[in-house]
């Protein structure tokens, strides 16, 4: 079954919630981390990147032991690990080809 | 303490900025944000006074930009809760649709190609009748002011009630003083040749006062329009504006035309001005050339008579009402001004003293004089109403079924918690996306077709002047809204509402759908009786009218005109007419040739007073008419001589003793029952006074000159050369071939012939009696058209529901064939079944017919708007229809195996 697109921004959160459940700052944090803060969300487009995506049914909210509002985590759900593997694959065979046109290089960088 | 005096305002300055976001995102997610603000700045601490302020900076203008997104977002997000999750659905929809095409692709494109012809009918009907009835001609500034005059009265010509709008040049003088007018303009439109000789061409010119252009308020593309200094009756000036079209068409809209001499009908006219582009004067008839009313008028005539005769009817007149705006009042006045100026022939009885002016729309199809052709198109907006309907309830029908076989579907959604409001809407909304696909193919229906109807309809207007594309675009839209709305609504209903427990077991049926079923095909049905009944009523009265015997055979004949250079005294037209006769006599392919004064529905000419030979005036409510014509007329166009003779070569030559020949009619009403023949009568002339005492010498049968509706015309025929003969003015010719070469013939004889030919033209006699049958003709056309669609749509819409029913019932047909029922009889019990929808839906069409029949009487040619014989054919055709949409399904409802069916 093939569904929508998912934006960059939404792909990098899924990614990163594919090691657990995490709060909306973690998310930033690991996702700025991980890009050695070339990127980094601010809280505006984050919560509104986490809305779509709960709205998608792709994360959904995982109780927290401390049940504190404002320390919610977020997850994935299983439509969109399978989106999230889907996107991959075709990101995946996108960057194949573009090394194939030697468009970039061995690493993946251009 | 810096830093916590930073953090806070850095806080503050956030949270009040959250404000920006949709209430209810703020609510859900504000906490956390602020938590996520505070542990980002906090991990700022660390960085650079200049990093830090370029990360404030960025954060901020993310918050703004991140919160009109999410409004925007949620606008849309309502706007969709609203309207039917229409788009959301549409989508889910767009994804069902594909599934099921590939199911079963006929379904979905009979629903979209139904509501297509639906609404593409609609919305060509609808550029048609905006032309006509909703707006003005163009460039009217302020049109709801300006009215056209007519005047309502006993006809001066013929013994009957009449809405003219023609009026005489002392009328016109009349009306420019009534106070309620802030301005009155007048015009009359002609047929002049512009140039001369082989190059020469017919040009659409108005004679306009110079007040016209003002009045309505239009200004000219180009150069100027005419000031009232240069339209008068003495010392006007000879100068022309012309169309922005045939400036185009016959100049390449070169500039330096403005200045140059053109040779137009009786004058030389210098080109002032070109007018703007769409503008046609105050009809939408196309108009070429703008003349000067005044000066052109004198310059047709030698004696100025024309400014005093209350007899010459020839200018039309629009007003502009003035300030008080009140059009009863300016009525009113206009009557008392027409009378007043009337006062001497309405004393000597010469002039209907109750006659009124009366102000009528210069919307084209409400004018007061609007021929048959506006009724016709009114009837056919009705009509494609019915189409609408017809195709709506078709489609609704349809979805039904589909209804029927998704309640499965449904079911499972209903299950699982969705609500029956989103589900109707779900539903609606599918429906709405199969209109809007329909919608977009029917603009191109629209167009094409509009066109189509266009042309049959007014073929003298200019097609550029059809609706534009945005607005056909809009109406098509609105449309098929109101189809999808109409068609979609019931069905969505009923599909919304499924009863979860029995329809997850699958074993409804659905009783109310299934009779709503019957009833919209029995509904189909009856509306395309309606159609079919008209386009019968229609074909019929174009059958009588043209196999009517007109006492005469117009096909094969072709009149020619000429116009000679020279008017006035030295008029050489009968000269030119009466060699080109001589010489076509010799011509290859011609049979016979004549000249004549006019040709029969070619024009009336009563100006000759006939007295019996005691002294007393033949009076006759219409008529009596006269013609001149050559010896040889009556054999060409086989007109039937009963008593005594034709004209013979020697009653041409000047001092032959006068004759003349009468029709049947005529010859009764004179002289009763009395033998005519031999019997003499004067004919009043202006050249013969005493009246020559002119003998009967023959009788001719009755024919038609004028009017199909009424009896045939009281004629009476002199010879050429009779002092009382009118001028002869046209030559006829008979050919034995094909009509166009005869025109050709005809045409260049009038070309060749003598010199001083500034123009000459042919045309098929025959063509003057089709425009008499014109609007039976169009009735016939369009009518059949859309009957046709009708029956289209109905079998089709049948040949779903029997197919669909039979589908149901498979097992029980193949348990009834198991059983050992016959092929045949289980076809007919489908077919059976079909049949008594179709009859009992020509039943109500019937009633429909009789009950609206008023609306097409006048319009119909000796057929009654009963007529048994059409309401039994358009039954019969829908039943034999119906008959043959469920011979298919029943067929192949019979060839179920046995076994087949029992499995299930």
């Amino acid at each position: 079954m093939s569904r929508d697109p998912v934006s960059v921004r939404h792909l990098r959160i899924l990614l990163i919630l594919t090691e657990g459940p995490l709060h909306g700052y973690a998310i930033s944090a690991a996702i700025e981390q991980e890009t050695d803060g070339a990127i980094s969300l601010r809280p505006g487009s984050l919560y509104r990147a986490l809305h779509q995506l709960l709205e998608r049914d792709l994360i959904e909210e995982v109780p927290d032991e401390g049940d504190d509002a404002r320390r919610r985590s977020y997850g994935l759900t299983r439509d969109g690990r399978a989106v999230l593997a889907e996107e991959l694959g075709r990101v995946g065979s996108l960057v194949d080809r573009a090394r194939r046109m030697g468009v970039i290089g061995g690493d993946g960088r251009s | 303490m810096t830093r916590d005096l930073d953090s806070s305002r850095a806080r503050r300055l956030f949270r009040s900025l959250l404000v920006l976001f949709p209430t209810d995102f703020r609510s859900r997610y504000g906490t956390e944000m602020q938590t996520a603000f505070d542990r980002q700045w906090e991990s700022m601490q660390t960085a650079s006074a200049w990093r830090r302020l370029v990360w404030v900076v960025a954060t901020l203008t993310d918050t703004v930009t991140s919160a009109m997104s999410q409004r925007m977002h949620a606008r849309a997000e309502t706007l969709r809760g609203h309207v039917g999750a229409a788009l959301d659905t549409a989508l889910h929809t767009g994804a069902f649709t594909l599934h099921s095409v590939r199911r079963g692709p006929g379904l979905t494109l009979s629903i979209v190609l139904t509501l297509g012809l639906g609404i593409g009918t609609t919305t060509m009907m609808y550029g048609v009748a905006d032309r006509l009835f909703l707006r003005p001609p163009g460039h009217v500034a302020d049109p709801d002011h300006v009215m056209r005059l007519y005047v309502e009265r006993l006809s001066p010509f013929v013994h009957e009630q009449e809405v003219s709008g023609a009026f005489t040049y002392p009328d016109f003088v009349d009306l420019q003083s009534v106070k309620g007018f802030n301005a009155v303009a007048g015009f009359s439109d002609r047929s002049y040749t512009l140039g001369s000789g082989v190059a020469a061409e017919r040009v659409r010119a108005q004679l306009a006062s110079a007040t016209l252009f003002n009045l309505l308020g239009v200004h000219a593309e180009l150069g100027r329009f005419y000031t009232a200094e240069e339209d008068r009756t003495a010392a006007g000036s000879d100068v022309v504006v012309l169309s922005d079209a045939f400036w185009t068409r016959r100049f390449g809209r070169d500039r330096s035309i403005l200045g140059q001499a053109l040779h137009i009908g009786p004058g030389i006219y210098t080109v002032i001005g070109i007018a703007p582009a769409g503008f046609t004067g105050t009809t939408i008839a196309p108009v070429d050339v703008w003349l000067p009313l005044l000066t052109t008028r004198a310059a047709m005539s030698s004696s100025d008579a024309w400014q005093r005769s209350r007899s010459s009817y020839w200018i039309e007149m629009v007003a502009r009402l003035g300030e008080r705006n009140d059009p009863r009042a300016a009525e009113a006045e206009a009557t008392a001004a027409h009378r007043a100026g009337r006062e001497d022939q309405i004393a000597s009885g010469r002039y209907d003293p109750e006659a009124r002016v009366i102000l009528g729309s210069i919307i084209p199809g409400r004018s007061p004089e609007a021929g048959p052709e506006m009724t016709v198109a009114k009837l056919l907006a009705g009509v494609t109403c019915l189409v609408m309907l017809l195709a709506c309830a078709n489609v609704a029908n349809l979805l039904l079924l589909r209804g029927v076989e998704r309640r499965r579907e449904m079911a499972i959604r209903v299950a699982l918690g969705i609500s029956r409001r989103r589900l109707f809407l779900q539903l609606l909304a599918e429906s709405l996306l199969l209109a809007m696909v329909a919608a977009l193919a029917s603009v191109l229906l629209a167009r094409w077709g509009g066109a189509l109807i266009y042309r049959t309809l007014l073929p003298d207007l200019d097609p550029g002047q059809a609706l534009a594309a945005p607005h056909l675009l809009a109406f098509s839209a609105l449309a098929a809204g109101a189809a999808a709305l109409l068609s979609g609504m019931v069905p969505a209903a009923l599909a919304s509402r499924p009863d979860v427990q029995r329809d997850l077991k699958e074993a409804g049926r659905g009783m109310t759908s299934k009779r709503l079923r019957s009833a919209l095909a029995v509904f189909q049905v009856a509306l395309s009786v309606v159609l079919l009944a008209g386009t019968g009523l229609f074909v019929r009265s174009l059958h009588r009218a043209t196999a009517l015997d007109l006492g005469f055979e117009p096909d094969g004949v072709v009149a020619g005109y000429v116009e000679t250079e020279a008017h006035g005294p030295e008029d050489r037209t009968a000269a030119v007419l009466i060699d080109a006769m001589t010489r076509l006599r010799g011509a290859p392919g011609i049979e016979a040739a004549a000249v004549s004064s006019l040709t029969p529905f070619g024009g009336l000419f009563w100006g000759l007073r006939l007295e019996r030979a005691t002294g007393d005036t033949v009076h006759l409510p219409n008529g009596p008419f006269s013609y001149a014509v050559s010896p040889d007329y009556f054999r060409l166009m086989r007109m039937r001589v009963i008593v005594g003779r034709g004209f013979v070569p020697s009653d041409t030559v000047t001092g032959a003793p006068p004759v003349m020949v009468l029709t049947e009619g005529l010859a009764r009403r004179v002289f009763g029952g009395s033998q005519a023949l031999g019997q003499c009568l004067l004919v009043e002339s202006r050249s013969a006074d005493p009246p020559p005492c002119t003998e009967v010498v023959g009788i001719l049968a009755d024919h038609r000159a004028s009017e199909l509706v009424e009896d045939a015309a009281q004629v009476f025929y002199l010879p050429l050369g009779h002092p009382a003969a009118p001028e002869v003015n046209t030559v006829l010719a008979r050919g034995s071939g094909d009509v166009t070469a005869t025109l050709e013939a005809v045409r260049t004889t009038l070309l060749d012939g003598e010199a001083g030919v500034r123009y000459a033209t042919a045309q098929p006699v025959a063509a003057e009696v089709d425009a008499l049958t014109r609007s039976w003709r169009l009735g016939a056309t369009l009518f059949g058209l859309f009957g046709g669609l009708a029956l289209v749509v109905a079998a089709l819409g049948l040949h779903a529901v029997v197919g669909f029913e039979v589908a149901q019932q498979r097992g029980e047909l193949g348990i009834r064939a198991a059983l050992g029922a016959g092929r045949g009889r289980l076809v007919g019990t489908v077919v059976r079944s079909a049949v008594l929808r179709a009859a009992l839906g020509s039943l109500v069409g019937i009633v429909v017919v009789a009950a609206s029949s008023g609306l097409v009487r006048d319009l119909l040619f000796r057929t009654s708007s009963d007529d048994p014989a059409v309401l039994v054919l358009s039954c019969l055709t829908l039943i034999v229809a119906a008959a043959g949409a469920a011979v298919r399904p029943a067929a192949a409802a019979a060839g179920v195996p046995p076994s087949e069916a029992l499995r299930r």
